[in-house]
């Protein structure tokens, strides 16, 4: 599977991935290497910022690829780019899409 | 005749008023290139009835009738995150005051982003207005790797949808005529969104939840557009390094010096063409008229005043074009994410840099702009900034007293040290801005920083029409000012200047400088020179410093008027040479110092002089006597600045042994 591959190689930090793949559980749309493709499941933030966040296509259930967290976190939405900043990027809970 | 062949007269209110269309959209899809490509050069920028959003209006015609065409503010739901959001939905749905709802509504829906752009046009869809969506941006598709189903996307959405290419004006006509049968069409229902989330019954109004909108908008986009995997896009190898963390920061420095330079050199030769058309009105004028009276009043007070203020048109023009090529590239959105880092410290979000930049063009259209920063406290820290940046105003001011002041000698082979005199006043500025910033919003805006959300739009060629466009408008607004404030200031002066007539024992007319002196402008700088002298400034200064509280570019016109210099060759040289040359009557010493001259730019970088930055925070502050106390904080907090700096700065240069002057 390309996206476990990604998983294995991109990650900085070899311990914690692993775990979090055997089993799959939500972290943080922050902590997420890139080249991982994530599927949103829910949110810790504000409700405006939510609306926001939906508005622009990350609702629970999207399918958002991380492009760069070199500075904050650049995704693909669907073809359309969307900066967040850290703080946003770890409010957001994902699961690694299968 | 019979009444059958006869054609139906058209109900009475639309016979008598055009139909109103409302263009709205995603910010980035493309909506105002294709209000330009419809409306063509019948528009105009105005206000919404009570706010200070810009309302883009324009008109074309179609079939006999007149369109009326408006374009919205830039939004990604009917939930507004904004205030410039707010006025946009406010207006969809007809609940601004004066202004009213549009008959049509034409959605634009960017091709390449269909999905998300789909998300707000079921939001209107559901409002149940005549309705159409120009889908645009079409010829990107194939690059794009994507197909999409027209004719069964109108049947999956129960609505027109137009093709158009806006860049070209592909499409317009078709779109045209698909607004005006829109009016008479029954207006669309989006049952079926209902229906597919299971929430037919659902009271009306209520809006659904996004994630079943968006799961209907799946099924739809599953239904109409074919996608075959895309190499990596141009537009992200390009990100890659603009907004990389050490190269995105220096690639926008860069842009910003190679902003000035052009804004320093490159309108020279224009200014120059300026500058010899108006010593050429003067001296045909002159060969008309005798000397007396009115020649003075037109060449020395009009054309004196007018023209010292005409010559940094092409720097005005340039700096807005700059700033529009940044945004309709895409650039102004990546600037604001590479930038967020260095804004966070100082409280402020990284949309405030957008409109810190524009401040470096105009205070106005930049508070102006700060509507698209959600959180109150830091648009208010924003607003309360921005005039700390050097706007174009000042410069006028900056290049009389470098170019009379600042030798104009290299510095290690490369910099010219007026240039580098310049960039000091910029940073300055900035500086005091972003220091500003930390401090309201550690004390009377304190509060959490917010988020940043924010889309990156495709990298794009900017459309020549839109930039030529924006460029015009604010061409047009310096114009107008020229014509109208400053020109009025200008022969306000000049009488100020001229009257009473001061005569000699003999009755004869006195020498310019004992008549200025006599005069009632030499009078009130008299009066106001205790306050001005701890900075080292004679009367005169002092008078040109009173008339520019109205706006600062008038400080070189009343230097212009009172030394009568429009009728030189070259004015602003001229006017320089004379600063230079400018002797203290009594020691007979010179009257102005590269001191006194730093210590006055100083002041410049720092007050707020300009009566349309006060009335325009006093509107975006909430207006009434809450927009009056935040426009009368701003005005003192910076003139504080301004006497501390610039005292600051001639006290410890006289300390330093500089030469004092006067």
């Amino acid at each position: 599977m390309a996206v476990l591959k990604l998983w294995n190689r991109r990650t900085k930090t070899p311990s914690s991935p692993s775990t979090a793949f055997s089993r799959p559980s939500d972290c943080p749309l922050a902590s997420c290497p890139i080249g991982f493709c994530a599927l949103v499941v829910g949110f810790a933030c504000p409700a405006h910022e939510v609306r926001r966040l939906r508005a622009l296509g990350v609702f629970e259930g999207a399918r958002v690829n991380i492009v760069d967290t070199r500075s904050g976190v650049l995704l693909d939405v669907r073809g359309s780019r969307l900066a967040l900043d850290a703080a946003v990027a770890r409010a957001i809970l994902v699961r690694p899409a299968a | 005749m019979s009444a059958g062949l006869r054609p139906q007269p058209l109900p009475p209110e639309t016979a008598v008023r055009p139909l109103r269309v409302a263009l709205v959209g995603n910010p980035n899809c493309g909506k105002s290139t294709l209000f330009n490509a419809l409306t063509g050069r019948r528009q105009r920028v105005a206000n919404f009835p009570g706010v200070t959003v810009d309302r883009a209006e324009g008109e074309y015609r179609h079939d006999g009738a007149t369109v009326s065409v408006v374009d919205l503010p830039g939004m990604y739901s009917l939930a507004p995150e904004s205030p410039d959001e707010a006025i946009a939905v406010d207006v969809l749905l007809g609940r601004l005051p004066g202004a009213e709802p549009p008959d049509v509504i034409v959605i634009v829906a960017d091709a390449e982003n269909l999905e998300r752009n789909l998300f707000l046009a079921t939001e209107i869809l559901e409002l149940g207005r005549p309705t159409v969506i120009a889908l645009n941006r079409v010829d990107r598709l194939a690059h794009a790797g994507m197909q999409i189903d027209v004719v069964e996307l109108i049947h999956e959405l129960g609505v027109v949808v137009i093709p158009v290419v806006a860049t070209r004006g592909e499409g317009m006509d078709r779109l045209r005529h698909a607004v005006s049968r829109a009016a008479t069409l029954p207006a669309p229902t989006l049952d079926a969104i209902r229906a597919a989330a299971g929430a037919q019954g659902a009271p009306a109004g209520a809006a659904l939840a996004a994630d079943q909108r968006y799961r209907w908008i799946a099924g739809v986009m599953e239904r109409t557009v074919t996608r075959r995997p895309r190499p990596a896009r141009l537009s992200d190898r390009v990100d890659a390094v603009v907004l990389h963390r050490v190269w995105g920061p220096i690639i926008f420095v860069g842009l910003m010096l190679v902003m000035f330079q052009a804004m320093f050199s490159w309108a020279r030769p224009l200014a120059d063409g300026i500058q010899a058309l108006v010593a050429a009105t003067a001296a045909g004028i002159a060969a008309v008229l005798p000397p007396g009276e009115l020649r003075s009043l037109l060449v020395d007070g009009a054309l004196g005043g007018v023209g010292s203020v005409l010559v940094f048109l092409p720097q005005i023009a340039i700096l807005f074009l700059f700033i529009g090529l940044l945004e309709d590239s895409g650039y102004m959105a990546r600037a604001a994410f590479v930038m967020d880092r260095y804004m966070r410290p100082l409280g402020l979000h990284g949309k405030s840099f957008i409109p810190l930049i524009s401040g470096y063009a105009c205070a106005v259209p930049a508070i102006m702009s700060t509507r698209t920063i959600q959180h109150p406290k830091e648009r208010m820290a924003t607003i309360m900034v921005v005039p700390l940046m050097s706007c174009s105003a000042r410069l006028p001011v900056y290049t009389l007293l470098v170019a009379a002041f600042v030798p104009a000698i290299t510095v290690g082979g490369l910099f010219s040290l007026q240039g580098l005199t310049m960039l000091g006043m910029y940073l300055l500025g900035t500086v005091a801005a972003l220091g500003a910033a930390a401090v309201f919003r550690r004390t009377l805006l304190r509060s959490e920083t917010r988020a940043l959300i924010i889309e990156l739009p495709p990298y794009s060629l900017p459309s020549l029409r839109v930039l030529g466009n924006s460029v015009w408008q604010r061409v047009r607004l310096f114009l107008r000012r020229a014509g109208t404030v400053i020109f009025a200031i200008s022969v306000l002066l000049w009488g100020l200047a001229a009257y009473p007539r001061a005569r000699g024992a003999d009755g004869r007319p006195v020498p310019p400088e004992q008549q200025l002196s006599q005069s009632a402008l030499g009078r009130i700088g008299h009066a106001i020179e205790p306050a001005v002298r701890p900075l080292g400034y004679d009367w005169k200064i002092g008078v040109s410093m009173v008339a520019s509280f109205a706006a600062r570019e008038v400080f070189v016109s009343t230097m212009g008027t009172i030394y009568g210099v429009a009728d030189a060759g070259d004015s602003r040289r001229a006017l320089a040479q004379r600063l230079r040359a400018e002797r203290n009557p009594v020691t007979g010493r010179a009257a102005y110092t590269p001191l006194i001259a730093m210590g006055l730019m100083a002041f410049y970088v720092f007050a707020l002089m300009c009566t349309s930055t006060v009335t325009m925070t006093h509107k975006e502050t909430g207006g009434g006597w809450r927009g009056a106390l935040w426009a009368a904080l701003q005005f003192t907090y910076m003139l504080v600045m301004a006497y501390a700096a610039a005292f600051a700065i001639y006290r410890g240069g006289l300390l330093l042994g500089l030469g004092g002057g006067a």
